[in-house]
């Protein structure tokens, strides 16, 4: 457990993530108080990446649960190993059935999903619910049982409780409202693109060589960008790209024309190009 | 604290904030791991437990310093002895505003912070039981300060450029200084607003202060009633909402079984079952859904129509396939207008450029619909989804209903959505009833709230 929001900024760090007082706080209320963290913003913020670097700051091994349309508890959960089970029926023909019943529905011929796999494992991990809200309500459902009981029932076989408690973390894009009996087991935070400042300091870390008045420039110009009404913002790691470019073409500032040359890196929207190099450049 | 903490609670609670009961205790469970001594972390600690929604977040800020204001002590001390002296040895208006412009180059906070309380000391004129609320304060001050002026001046010299106005820097540097500006500005602003509410709940109390300034959230503000201020705060929300309209639209039905068997599918999962068919797999087709917005922009729905259009802006930046319309008697085209241009250039373009007037520039809904089904009949299809937005007030003319049924007729869904009451629904010249039977779904959409029941709904 970390022992203040300070600690947990610096373990964040050495992984390098840098985060804010913000982000500080929510990670450590959720892992004082044990609840999962749901972290909800537009794409590009970062929200993946900051789980990935909570699992390695903790440390804890990332089980990752990627959400999508669909998705069923034969996915999300567990799923009976159809396959041995049929092999197992098939060899113990002639043996006494209801031995082979009991046998064929014991733990050995569960295949654990994430979920499952998260409660059963006995190592610390970090499981990440990733774009929770491209579910539909009822997978959303799912989830509640393991994120406010740690446990999965399954029915032929019992309730399988968590040996420890795993850290949890979901992300959001907010398609769409996630309803409130998954919101009140969770501690919510909301990511935002970070400040100049702190954009200047991701570039700092991530990009080498990165003079600082070069960084400065670029999260200026990022922001204004992200200003303009446009299809698709650009995200974090496009702007370390766009940075990680410029330093590969040798530029050490920014104008009009070179920021005209490289926008492609940023936006990949042909409309927004357009509309940034109108708002950005001389006419 | 803990009373302290359900007094805040209750208040959220009333301004419409849901929060429950395991909520609070999470609060104040994260309450005992945390140092009370910095505020900033005890006021994250307390969003993350208690907030589960952006838009919420504004309302606790100004709750939160309402309940748990900063300094209290030492906001209280001054008022009173402090205005006679300031007054006497005044600076100059001239100094006040060369000071501020220095601070804010600096960005010296807490220069600033002096500042801001000299020029409230001076300018506010605020009186300990007067019944006047922070913004008429806040106005006063920035009057006072003239704004807009040190804004101006604060880019120039952010942009290098002299005294006169002529910017000697390029498009770029021009922009971004007054981005720069603006930001400082705003936190000139909030020091401001947030010495003044300091003072306002030393004098009234929090309970008073909170009830004074709780205005509903944004999902709750009607769009009849919506202020310019209003819109442009909804703006990101329905950005985030035309995106989960697209989502809703373009459901793919994969849960439900039926469409046709796949085979290739069905066998290879069949090969885990020794061969068996256990579970038939099925064909799905991804559903691309086209939208046609039809949108009243007459006088009756002024505000309305300019939510409406910002609800077209965004969602011509979601669905790939939109063409949108706008109506008053006249029905004209307005794609076009929302493909390149920002917002409000759009919004402009649609009540300048657009074709919407026949005969006297009253609602017709009728004409509008007939016209619609004659000039761009064949933008309907059976992937099309069409909204209608507006009040159904056609200033007793002919309803035409059937022409809405064809249209009906020809596409997967119609929806009308009405900013109107559902009590005024057919008063007047309101014929809501006459389409209602012919739409999928009439909705009284009255602000953001019931829109995203809406889209709900939908799906």
């Amino acid at each position: 457990m970390f022992e203040s929001p300070d600690r947990v900024t610096a373990a964040l760090k050495k992984g390098g993530y840098l985060s804010d007082a913000e982000i500080a706080t929510s990670v450590f209320v959720a892992d004082s108080i044990g609840k999962p963290l749901l972290i909800e913003g537009p794409a590009g913020v970062g929200k993946t990446e900051l789980a990935k670097c909570l699992a390695e700051a903790l440390p804890a091994r990332l089980i990752r649960l990627q959400c999508y349309e669909g998705l069923d508890e034969s996915k999300a959960l567990y799923e009976w190993n159809y396959r041995k089970q049929l092999l197992r029926i098939q060899a113990d023909e002639n043996k006494d059935w209801s031995k082979t019943e009991e046998d064929i529905f014991s733990e050995d011929y569960l295949l654990g999903r994430p979920l499952l796999d998260a409660i059963r494992s006995s190592d610390p991990v970090l499981l990440l619910i990733d774009e929770v809200d491209r579910l539909d309500l009822e997978a959303e459902a799912l989830m509640l049982e393991v994120l406010s009981d740690w446990q999965v029932s399954i029915p032929e076989f019992g309730v399988i409780r968590a040996q420890r408690r795993p850290w949890v973390v979901l992300t959001s894009n907010a398609t769409r409202e996630l309803s409130e009996a998954l919101k009140r087991r969770c501690v919510f935070l909301a990511l935002e693109y970070p400040s100049i400042e702190r954009e200047k300091e991701i570039l700092m870390t991530k990009v080498p060589d990165m003079p600082e008045a070069l960084a400065e420039r670029v999260a200026e110009v990022v922001r204004a960008v992200r200003n303009l009404e446009l299809k698709k913002s650009p995200s974090i790691a496009e702007s370390i790209d766009w940075a990680r470019s410029l330093i590969a073409l040798g530029r050490d500032s920014l104008e009009d024309g070179e920021i005209a040359e490289t926008l492609g890196v940023l936006l990949k929207h042909s409309v927004d190009i357009d509309k940034a190099r109108g708002a950005l450049t001389a006419k | 604290m803990i009373d302290r903490l359900t007094a805040f609670v209750d208040r959220l609670r009333q301004v419409g904030v849901p929060v429950s009961t395991s909520e609070v205790i999470d609060a104040s469970t994260a309450l005992s791991f945390i140092s009370w001594s910095e505020r900033s972390v005890f006021r994250s600690a307390l969003a993350a437990t208690l907030i589960k929604n952006g838009t919420h977040r504004p309302v606790f800020e100004t709750l939160f310093d309402i309940y748990f204001p900063q300094m209290v002590g030492e906001l209280q001390q001054e008022p009173d002895s402090e205005q006679p002296s300031s007054k006497n040895d005044a600076k100059p208006l001239d100094d006040m505003t060369s000071e501020v412009l220095e601070a804010l180059l600096r960005m010296d906070l807490e220069l600033l912070d002096r500042l801001a309380e000299e020029a409230i000391a001076r300018y506010a004129g605020m009186m300990p039981g007067r019944p006047v609320g922070g913004r008429y304060y806040q106005w006063k001050v920035e009057q006072a300060l003239d704004m807009n002026a040190i804004t101006e001046r604060l880019t120039q010299m952010l942009g290098g450029s002299g005294p006169g106005g002529e910017t000697a820097g390029s498009v770029l540097t021009a922009l971004l200084a007054r981005e720069d500006a603006t930001a400082r500005m705003g936190e000139l602003r909030r020091r401001i607003e947030r010495i003044i509410r300091g003072r306002l709940i030393s004098d009234r109390g929090p309970e008073a202060m909170a009830r004074a300034l709780s205005r509903p959230l944004p999902e709750e503000v009607e769009f009849l009633q919506a202020t310019s201020e209003d819109l442009a705060e909804m703006k990101r929300t329905i950005a985030a909402m035309s995106r989960r309209l697209a989502a809703r639209l373009a459901y793919k039905h994969h849960r439900t079984k039926r469409g046709r068997i796949d085979f290739r599918k069905t066998i290879r999962r069949s090969l885990e079952t020794g061969g068996t068919p256990l579970e038939p797999k099925y064909r799905h087709r991804t559903n691309r859904p086209d939208l046609i917005v039809m949108c009243d922009v007459s006088g009756s729905v002024a505000s309305f129509s300019r939510f409406a259009l910002s609800l077209l802006y965004a969602l011509s930046q979601h669905f790939r396939k939109i063409r949108s319309f706008a109506f008053v008697d006249a029905i004209d085209e307005v794609t076009h207008f929302f493909e390149q241009a920002e917002m409000e250039e759009a919004a402009r373009r649609v009540r300048t450029e657009a074709n919407v007037v026949w005969l006297d520039g009253h609602s017709d809904y009728g004409h509008a619909f007939s016209q619609f089904l004659q000039r761009y009949g064949d933008a309907l299809s059976p992937k099309t989804t069409v909204l209608v937005l507006g009040d159904a007030r056609s200033n007793f003319r002919d309803p035409l209903a059937e022409r809405l049924h064809e249209i009906r007729d020809r596409v997967r869904k119609l929806y009308f959505l009405n900013p109107e009451p559902h009590r005024h629904w057919d008063t007047g010249d309101s014929i809501v009833s006459k389409y209602s039977p012919v739409c999928d779904g009439v909705f009284e959409v009255r602000n953001l709230r019931q829109l995203a029941q809406f889209i709900e709904r939908i799906g």
